[in-house]
């Protein structure tokens, strides 16, 4: 079950994630550096709003959901901003990718499905389907390092605990 | 109840090592398929871990990996040494044990050819990207294996 106390952090360090993931130059480090700080800083959130309440233990669990939601909610505002860009913009991305794969593989027939997004791009300035692919593949990137880093901060705060309670 | 999180350790770091060999497997994609569909999404999955700057990728058989040779490096280098902890458990204590500023001090040469590449403007080769990446991977994993070795502490 997850609490309703994790999605404020998510929904702040996710969205500042997807902010970041299309700023240039930044958008390199989004899945390696920028997505574990946001698991990190959204754990620590979490964590803050609930070490004063009675009989709170913090779990791994809630490290993987905490990632997930920010995999989640990052993969959501991410897929909107960039289709707000294509929208704004001159770019074609699945032309160009198209020419790319081409150029490697010159005899293979391409898929009338990826003329068609490339067509619905160059009319309407909009696809469907590429959105829903940048969500997955950006839900499913940010999900795995935002795990990493918020279990990183678990083990953290658990260490810190540990030599607080020696002391 | 110590066998059964010993076993799941065990089966984390065999997952971990396959993670960054998929990886692998699957960025030389154009060398293996010719399925159109599934290369574009690969090309767009591995667009969100890396530039993809084809000069900065090394080729195979003439057509690129997609990714360029730093995340080769990093990727390669995580690879194997997850690959070598798995098979040696004892040397995962020892790993945990090294002092934090050493396995930083494996993370400069990266950031130092990084700066040279992006702030400077002097090209280094593929082979020095690589390099450094390779070397730089020891810190991930350094990280990922103090969390792994916590699951059989608890």
């Amino acid at each position: 079950m997850i609490r309703k106390e994790k999605f404020l952090p998510a929904l702040v360090t996710g969205f500042s994630l997807a902010v970041i993931s299309i700023v240039p130059i930044l958008q390199v480090a989004t899945c390696c550096l920028f997505a574990p700080l946001a698991g990190m800083f959204g754990l620590n959130m979490y964590y803050i709003q609930m070490k004063s309440k009675e009989g709170f233990k913090l779990q791994n669990s809630d490290g993987f959901q905490i990632g997930f939601l920010i995999g989640i909610i990052s993969g959501f505002f991410e897929s909107i901003f960039q289709s707000l860009l294509i929208l704004v913009s001159k770019d074609n991305p699945v032309y160009d990718s198209i020419i790319l794969l081409q150029r490697y593989l010159p005899n293979t027939p391409i898929p009338d499905a990826l003329w068609n997004i490339s067509n619905e791009i160059e009319d309407k300035r909009f696809s469907a389907a590429l959105s829903l692919m940048i969500f997955f593949n950006a839900t499913l990137i940010n999900s795995i390092f935002a795990i990493i880093g918020s279990l990183l901060s678990i083990s953290t705060i658990k260490k810190k605990m540990t030599r607080d309670t020696n002391f | 109840m110590k066998s059964l999180s010993k076993n799941k350790q065990e089966i984390y770091y065999l997952v971990s090592a396959l993670f960054f060999l998929t990886i692998l497997f699957f960025s030389l994609a154009l060398n293996f398929t010719k399925n159109f569909e599934l290369l574009f999404v690969l090309k767009h999955l591995f667009g969100n871990i890396c530039h993809q700057i084809e000069e900065r990728s090394f080729l195979i058989n003439d057509r690129p990996m997609f990714i360029c040779s730093r995340c080769t490096g990093i990727y390669l280098g995580s690879f194997l040494i997850f690959f070598v902890l798995k098979i040696y458990p004892k040397l995962r204590d020892y790993f945990s044990k090294v002092d934090l500023l050493l396995i930083i001090l494996f993370s400069l040469p990266l950031f130092i050819d990084w700066s040279i590449n992006f702030i400077f403007k002097i090209e280094t080769t593929n082979f020095v990207r690589f390099l450094t990446g390779f070397i730089f991977s020891i810190t991930p994993v350094y990280f990922l294996n103090n969390l792994l070795n916590e699951v059989v502490e608890k």
